[in-house]
């Protein structure tokens, strides 16, 4: 009898193993008296705490209550990933309160924590911009380029900066790349024809505006640009026809409204 | 048969003054409507930030932020669509 029940017990024991092998239960906490680990411990959990707390404040628009968060984490001095995600959402929170010369300090302190952090390079392209700092934008737009080669954002940021700093030659190679990466973009060939006009060459541009235009029909500014090319090249009723249109498309932008109107004005009263 | 001739000239004359006139204003119309076009031709606006990250990082396959930086597409890097300024 006792042979029996000890054969039935090893056969569920076999069966069942695997079973009990993938049930999940909570990660297993180490146990410890020591003062050091215990203060490890309540550290990590108040950076997590507080990392919920910040991403709250920021999803409610609340930038100084999340900056206060991401600070304050900062400070207990966390490991890696969550220091560089801190300086990370502390430069966000910063930026949206205009901050900018303390997000780019922030956003900075994220990549020397985390030299790939393509995000971080994004954000601060975008905060060195606002702030004036086409420079320090074109630097960091060069490493996320150098990073992240066919990244759509790397090369439409590191376009536009070059693009407002006068390089043409290098804005057309970086909207030309990312049109050859993503040909249905039509703000590439829209800032490619803004290039093209800057450089004198007109019937490029008309060609970009064209085909910004054939991706994207109410794209007004496109709009408004292909009649400023058209009137160049004295075609004076297709530029007021690109007017007429592009005030009707920019119905939800009162400024470029006003000004195509003007335009199509100007030319029908001479 | 001389007043007539003076009369032609005279008349051929004040023509040609008026035709001047009337392209003198279609170029400068057209000089000032080119200039105020071709001032306000900006390119495209920046994109907006990239979003929040949580305390995982960037890491994760879910972190949306650094998906867009890194993506090739111009829609899921989340920059302009140019359907606005």
């Amino acid at each position: 009898m006792r042979p029996r029940c000890f054969l039935i017990a090893v056969a569920f024991a076999f069966v069942a193993s695997p079973a009990i092998a993938q049930t999940y239960g909570a990660s297993p906490v180490p146990r410890s008296t020591s003062p050091a680990t215990m203060h490890a411990q309540a550290v990590q959990r108040e950076i997590i705490e507080r990392f919920h707390l910040g991403l709250a404040a920021l999803d409610a628009h609340r930038w100084s209550d999340a900056s206060a968060e991401f600070t304050r984490i900062l400070a207990l001095g966390p490991r890696e990933p969550q220091g560089s995600t801190a300086a990370y959402d502390l430069g966000i929170a910063q930026a949206q309160s205009a901050a900018y010369d303390d997000a780019a300090r922030s956003f900075e302190r994220a990549i020397a924590l985390d030299p790939g952090f393509l995000a971080a390079m994004a954000n601060l392209i975008a905060v060195d911009v606002s702030r004036g700092d086409l420079a320090d934008a074109r630097a960091v737009a060069n490493r996320f380029v150098a990073l992240a080669p066919d990244s759509a954002r790397a090369l439409y940021a590191r376009g536009l900066v070059a693009l407002q700093s006068g390089d043409l030659v290098a804005a057309r190679g970086d909207f030309s790349k990312l049109l050859q990466n993503d040909p249905q973009y039509a703000v590439a060939h829209y800032d490619l024809g803004i290039t093209e006009v800057r450089a004198g060459a007109f019937s490029d541009a008309l060609r970009e505006f064209q085909a910004a235009l054939a991706l994207a029909p109410n794209y007004a500014r496109a709009r408004f640009a292909l009649g400023t090319v058209l009137l160049h090249q004295g075609d004076r009723p297709a530029a007021r026809s690109c007017f007429d249109r592009a005030a009707a498309d920019a119905s939800d932008d009162p400024a470029l409204h006003g000004l195509a109107i003007e335009m199509r004005n100007a030319i029908s009263a001479p | 048969m001389l007043m007539f001739s003076r009369l032609v000239a005279r008349l051929a004359l004040a023509g040609l003054l008026l035709l001047a006139a009337v392209s003198l204003r279609y170029a400068c119309v057209d000089a000032g409507v080119l200039t105020a076009s071709a001032d306000v031709l900006e390119p495209s606006s920046q994109a907006a930030l990239l979003g929040a990250i949580n305390e995982d990082g960037r890491t994760g396959w879910l972190c949306r932020p650094e998906q867009a930086a890194a993506s090739k597409n111009a829609m899921s890097a989340e920059l302009p669509l140019g359907l606005r300024r």
